[in-house]
């Protein structure tokens, strides 16, 4: 396994009290595979991946029975190990590619700057040919005039490209990427996700693909892992998530998209919100929105994970096949 | 359905909007966010504009309420050019309904205040009055009314969508036009305020000119649909029709781009559109589409199409043409 | 609106700096509104005790607890009616450098174009001259006195206002819910001053602080130039220049003045940057 999560918890405190942001997550990544984390807003999607790169706040306390990648074991690194395993085992990319490109800085100064930091000692002859290498890899048009343009004159969908060079410019074994197509247009958010699958076999690397869109999430990933409010409340291979899940969040988000819904049908919705996560209800965190919820599922305890041919679910009334 | 009869409520006639930036150091520059677009939105229907970044939909939206000033070309509503409305008039017959739930209500205001303000900017209602039919209208969208009361940083976005819903339709306007009114919300929360619409539309006999990038969404609530590439409209018709037959080119590869758990299709056999929307300033000779479409011969790179108009429907595409000939 | 203050007021208590300025002020303006009534003397009584120090020194004259001046002028006394000169610059120059700065920002802001550039071309070149220099010209043209003092230093007050009201605008003026205003039909008056300004008040309080503690200091200053207040009248620049002979035998008289100055000085910045944490933050924190 190349990612070992198990029972992470990542809490913060306020003036309010603690409150907890992430709660007993665990999972496993494979190498070469793509695992696709779909959630709403506040789920903690993105507090997880922070903490997979050591990028937690300083007030935010983590905890974990396991947290390992590579062999090594992420809880105990320090701040310099950690420049060991950020960029150069561990790339991130992220939602805005417009803003996380240095606007003041040229794509030239940024991809070499990406790269002599994640090849330590590299001569500097090498760096400039690396860096239009990397270009040409993501599919940059004519590298050699694109490399000395600034931000602002890049498309989003250039801007992304040159993200996923830096982010991999250290031949990372795993590639956090966040949203990474959120922001972009239908047609260049294709071309995104073939680029990220095409890096992804090439290069023999594992990706987190963390997005809300289900769709995209179903097309890219070959693992799907749901979360709510702080929890992985299922999970399992591609097909078992789309076709055959078990929970009835899982079954709310699909029915909630109007793929192919007839417009005469009305759309299922979720009722409800999210809830408060200073102020957790007790027992399930979806019971109060879940029209299966009975009282057993609102009572004091954690509910327990089922895991079953291959797949898991955080529930005590799972929709089970009818037909 | 629709019957075909139903009066226009909405027209754009070869409606244009350039932005011209003059510099002493540089030419001038032109941008033609929105070049000859026309269309029609029928009453008690949905007219869907989809398009990318880009292609001008925002900017029609912006010139039909006249937050922009058009460049050339009309717009009719209920057969009145809207020049002839002042902003107070015309707020009966036409709202908008905007993208952003943070952004969108004044953070000082109270609910009810925001719900209120078209009203009483026009009316020499009472506050009291004011109120009371503001509280109204946040109960019709889903909304307690002890909620009146409060400030927008106390309400979630959907529900901040639902005020910006009750804000349009305090005048009792005709046509709503919707500019990406689900795109910042979560796709349960979108589920929500797109079902809320379509109560409105059938209880209210509203029309919605529903601007959005998301094709998913469009397809189920518009009836028909106009999709925009480089400011100019370049396939029209009845939703089900172009979704089921694209016949442009930009049609059928938005429609294939977009990602679907339904479909089985591989991620690899999707077909891309390569290259990327070319600069505004400086579009193709020709037809806008023909550096990336994958059918371009000589006479697009030369030529723009002129619209092709067969059973309902309108296309911008020298292959178009060249099928029914 | 008031769960806004409670929670700024909160943010403010933590910052002890803040709340030691927020105190000393006050003191300040306690002292200002009522301390005249209780001065012993009056700002301008003649005695014949000259040059007495204060009751830590060693020319101590009882009835004169701060001692007094070259005239016999009882320093403790002027200090008081000094405070309330102090306070009645400070709000004079605040009201109006900040109405007048505030509807420049709002205007510039707003409109663009060719009144932003003229404005703020404007507000240029009064920023481009040391403010004491300019205000020394006004005095000159309008000739000396409190009043005119009070406007010299009002007008050399107006940019700092004028170019933060005019951020925020710029900022608002794009927002949705200012687009929204305008398709319904709002005036232009409306969505300046109800929908924008509201929007734009905390940079504004934060100016309004920091104003007050320099309208007090530059006019302390063209007064210690002798081109603000005027004798008789006790103001504690007026008190300064008055001392500057007498630094060597009676340093008490130059210190105390200098030290009023000071602490409100400094209170009202470490108010106004006490302010600035605790309201930037709210800003940020807005979704």
């Amino acid at each position: 396994m190349l990612l070992t999560v198990k029972n992470l918890s990542i809490s913060f405190e306020t003036d309010n009290g603690t409150f907890q942001a992430v709660r007993n997550l665990s999972f496993q990544l494979d190498k070469n595979k793509i695992l696709g984390v779909v959630g709403e807003s506040g789920c903690g999607k993105s507090i997880t991946n922070l903490a997979l790169m050591g990028l937690l706040p300083p007030e935010a306390i983590v905890t974990a029975d396991e947290l390992t990648f590579d062999g090594l074991n992420l809880l105990e690194l320090s701040e310099k190990k950690w420049s060991v395993v950020r960029g150069k085992k561990i790339g991130m990319i992220f939602q805005d590619p417009m803003t996380a490109l240095n606007p003041c800085f040229t794509v030239r100064y940024q991809l070499e700057e990406a790269i002599r930091y994640n090849h330590i000692g590299i001569p500097s002859d090498q760096v400039y040919p690396m860096a239009l290498d990397l270009l040409s890899m993501v599919g940059i048009p004519d590298p050699k005039s694109r490399i000395e343009c600034y931000p602002y004159e890049l498309s989003g969908g250039m801007a992304q490209r040159i993200m996923i060079a830096m982010a991999i410019s250290g031949h990372p074994k795993l590639l956090i990427a966040d949203e990474p197509t959120t922001a972009l247009d239908v047609t260049i958010q294709l071309q995104i996700l073939k680029l990220l699958k095409e890096i992804q076999e090439k290069n023999n690397m594992s990706i987190i693909f963390v997005s809300h869109d289900l769709n995209v999430i179903s097309k890219i990933s070959d693992k799907i892992q749901v979360m709510y409010a702080g929890e992985i409340i299922e999970s399992g291979s591609k097909t078992k998530i789309i076709n055959e899940h078990k929970h009835p969040y899982t079954k709310g988000l699909l029915e909630s998209l109007p793929g192919h819904k007839k417009s005469t049908e009305k759309l299922f919705s979720i009722p409800g919100i999210v809830p408060d996560l200073k102020n957790r209800p007790t027992g399930c965190q979806f019971s109060p929105r879940c029209e299966y919820s009975t009282s057993d599922c609102e009572s004091n305890k954690t509910i327990e994970i089922n895991d079953h041919d291959g797949q898991q679910w955080r529930c005590l009334n799972p929709i089970s096949r009818q037909n | 359905m629709m019957n075909s009869e139903a009066r226009t409520i909405l027209k754009a006639n070869i409606l244009s909007k350039y932005y011209v930036s003059e510099s002493m150091f540089k030419p001038k520059q032109t941008v033609k966010a929105l070049d000859s677009v026309s269309l029609e939105l029928r009453e008690g229907e949905t007219l869907g504009l989809v398009g990318e970044s880009g292609c001008g939909k925002s900017t029609l939206a912006k010139t039909i309420i006249g937050l922009e000033k058009k460049t050339k070309g009309s717009i009719f509503i209920q057969g009145r050019e809207i020049s002839t409305f002042s902003p107070k008039e015309l707020s009966s017959h036409i709202q908008m309904i905007f993208q952003d739930p943070y952004n969108s209500l004044n953070p000082r205001k109270k609910a009810w205040q925001l719900v209120s303000d078209p009203l009483r900017v026009k009316s020499s209602a009472s506050e009291s009055e004011l109120k009371k039919i503001a509280i109204e209208l946040i109960e019709r969208v889903g909304l307690r009314p002890e909620l009146a009361d409060r400030y927008p940083h106390m309400f979630s976005g959907g529900q901040r969508q639902r005020l910006g819903i009750a804000r349009a339709l305090i005048t009792k306007p005709k046509v709503i036009i919707c500019d990406e009114p689900v795109s910042a919300l979560d796709v349960s929360v979108q589920a929500q305020v797109i079902n809320l619409l379509k109560e409105l539309q059938k209880d209210l006999g509203l029309s919605y000119l529903f601007i959005s990038h998301d094709l998913s969404v469009v397809k189920y609530i518009a009836d028909r649909i106009a999709v925009m590439y480089l400011g100019k409209i370049v396939e029209q018709g009845r939703a089900d029709a172009v979704f089921n037959s694209p016949a442009h080119p930009y049609t059928q590869a938005l429609i294939n781009s977009a990602p679907d758990f339904n479909s089985s299709v591989e991620l690899s056999d999707i077909p891309t559109i390569s290259g990327e929307l070319p600069s505004p300033l400086n579009p193709p000779n020709g037809c806008h589409f023909s550096n990336r479409c994958p059918h371009t011969n000589d006479l697009c790179l030369k030529e723009y199409p002129l619209y092709h108009n067969t059973e309902d429907r309108l296309v911008a595409c020298h292959l178009a043409d060249k099928k029914d000939r | 609106m008031i769960q806004n203050y409670r929670e700024i007021f909160f943010e403010l208590k933590k910052n002890k700096g803040a709340l030691i300025g927020l105190i000393i002020i006050g003191v300040f303006f306690t002292l200002a509104i009522f301390g005249p009534m209780l001065a012993p003397f009056s700002e301008s009584e003649l005695s014949e005790h000259l040059l007495k120090d204060p009751f830590w020194g060693t020319k101590f004259q009882h009835s004169h607890f701060l001692g007094t001046d070259d005239v016999g002028r009882d320093t403790f006394s002027r200090l008081l009616f000094g405070s309330r000169v102090s306070l009645f610059i400070g709000i004079f120059v605040t009201i109006l450098s900040g109405t007048i700065g505030t509807l420049l920002g709002l205007v510039s802001g707003y409109y663009g174009g060719k009144i932003d550039k003229l404005i703020m071309r404007g507000i240029d070149i009064l920023m481009a001259l040391p403010s004491i220099l300019l205000a020394i010209v006004v005095v000159s043209i309008l000739g000396p006195g409190l009043v005119n003092a009070i406007i010299a230093v009002a007008i050399v007050s107006i940019p700092s206002f004028t170019r933060i009201v005019r951020a925020g605008v710029i900022d608002e003026k794009q927002k949705q819910y200012v687009q929204a205003a305008r398709t319904f039909g709002t005036s232009t008056q409306e969505i300046i001053f109800k929908e924008i300004l509201p929007n734009c008040t905390a940079p504004l309080i934060i100016q309004t602080t920091l104003c007050f503690s320099d309208g007090i200091l530059n006019a302390a200053a063209l007064s210690f130039l002798g081109l603000g207040a005027q004798p008789p009248t006790a103001e504690w620049g007026i008190m300064l220049s008055d001392a500057r002979s007498f630094i060597e035998s009676s340093p008490w008289l130059v210190t105390l003045p200098g030290l009023c100055i000071l602490t409100v000085v400094l209170s009202f910045n470490l108010l106004g940057d006490g302010l600035r944490d605790a309201l930037d933050p709210r800003l940020k924190k807005g979704k």
